[in-house]
């Protein structure tokens, strides 16, 4: 077992940075699977982050990242959202695919954290499976660092199990 | 592919570019293509795709197969290959959706 982390920043605009960083940890060598399908994840710690220096107030930011009308402007899909800790939502595509989502922490302007999964296959870890999402906001010369960590988590059936609903 | 550290260095460095996100996300969706049906989808030229498919294949993360005067491309089996899947297509959504992301904010 061993792990990588790789630090970058790539230039999008004048005003734009985004710090790009990748961590990953591979499992156990589990055989090739059949191509095609996509195969189950062996990854207890791969996540995806991306830093964003925005040039807003994180007061403004925040509305962005929580209203239902600001996030469908971006998020990538028509969003409905209950803003608080085990508050549902999901985010509709112009495709018709629907994601669910399940609020995990709410700290206005500085934290959001979610789960989300497809409708159709709520308890996959492949790519567009379930995975939890949290969002930070840090207030930064100019504007507002937003960092996104998104990384794959158990589904709802996990959580429901957890949670002792039937 | 064996896994150490070095090559777990390359596979993370090849995958730093936006674009090679899109080429091995186009490559884990489509299976194996070749560099003009992959820059079909692009908004880059087939000479670009290439070069980046060059960078992905020294990174041990896609494999060649030439197929008479075709050179076809495919995703190299690994056990790190969902997790390059699985980073390459959540990470270039969030590419995606932090841009978006600055075009709302400058609406408002």
């Amino acid at each position: 077992v061993y792990s990588a982390t790789v630090k970058l920043q790539v230039s999008l605009a004048p005003s734009a940075v985004i710090r790009n960083q990748m961590v990953a940890r591979a499992g156990g060598g589990s055989g090739d699977p059949p191509p095609g399908l996509g195969e189950p994840l062996p990854l207890d710690d791969v996540e995806v982050r991306r830093s964003a220096l925005l040039d807003a107030p994180p007061a403004v930011v925040w509305e962005s990242v929580t209203r239902p009308n600001r996030l469908s402007g971006w998020l990538g899909g028509a969003v409905d959202i209950e803003l608080r800790p085990g508050g549902r939502g999901s985010v509709r595509r112009a495709d018709g695919a629907l994601r669910r989502i399940r609020v995990e922490a709410v700290e206005p302007q500085h934290r959001l954290a979610f789960r989300w999964w497809p409708f159709e296959a709520p308890d996959s870890l492949r790519p567009g499976g379930a995975s939890r999402v949290e969002l930070l906001l840090e207030e930064a010369p100019g504007g507002t660092r937003l960092t996104v960590t998104e990384r794959p988590a158990p589904g709802p059936m996990v959580l429901s199990a957890a949670e002792g609903e039937s | 592919v064996t896994a150490g550290p070095d090559r777990t260095s390359a596979v993370f460095a090849a995958l730093a570019d936006p674009t090679r996100r899109r080429v091995v996300e186009s490559l884990s969706q489509a299976g194996e293509s070749t560099a003009t049906e992959l820059a079909s989808g692009m908004p880059v030229t087939r000479q670009a795709v290439t070069k980046h498919l060059q960078a992905l294949a020294d990174a041990g993360l896609v494999t060649t197969r030439r197929e008479g005067r075709e050179v076809r491309y495919r995703l190299t089996p690994s056990p790190m290959r969902g997790a390059v899947r699985w980073m390459a297509t959540v990470g270039a959504e969030w590419d995606d959706r932090l841009e978006a992301l600055r075009s709302e904010l400058r609406r408002h």
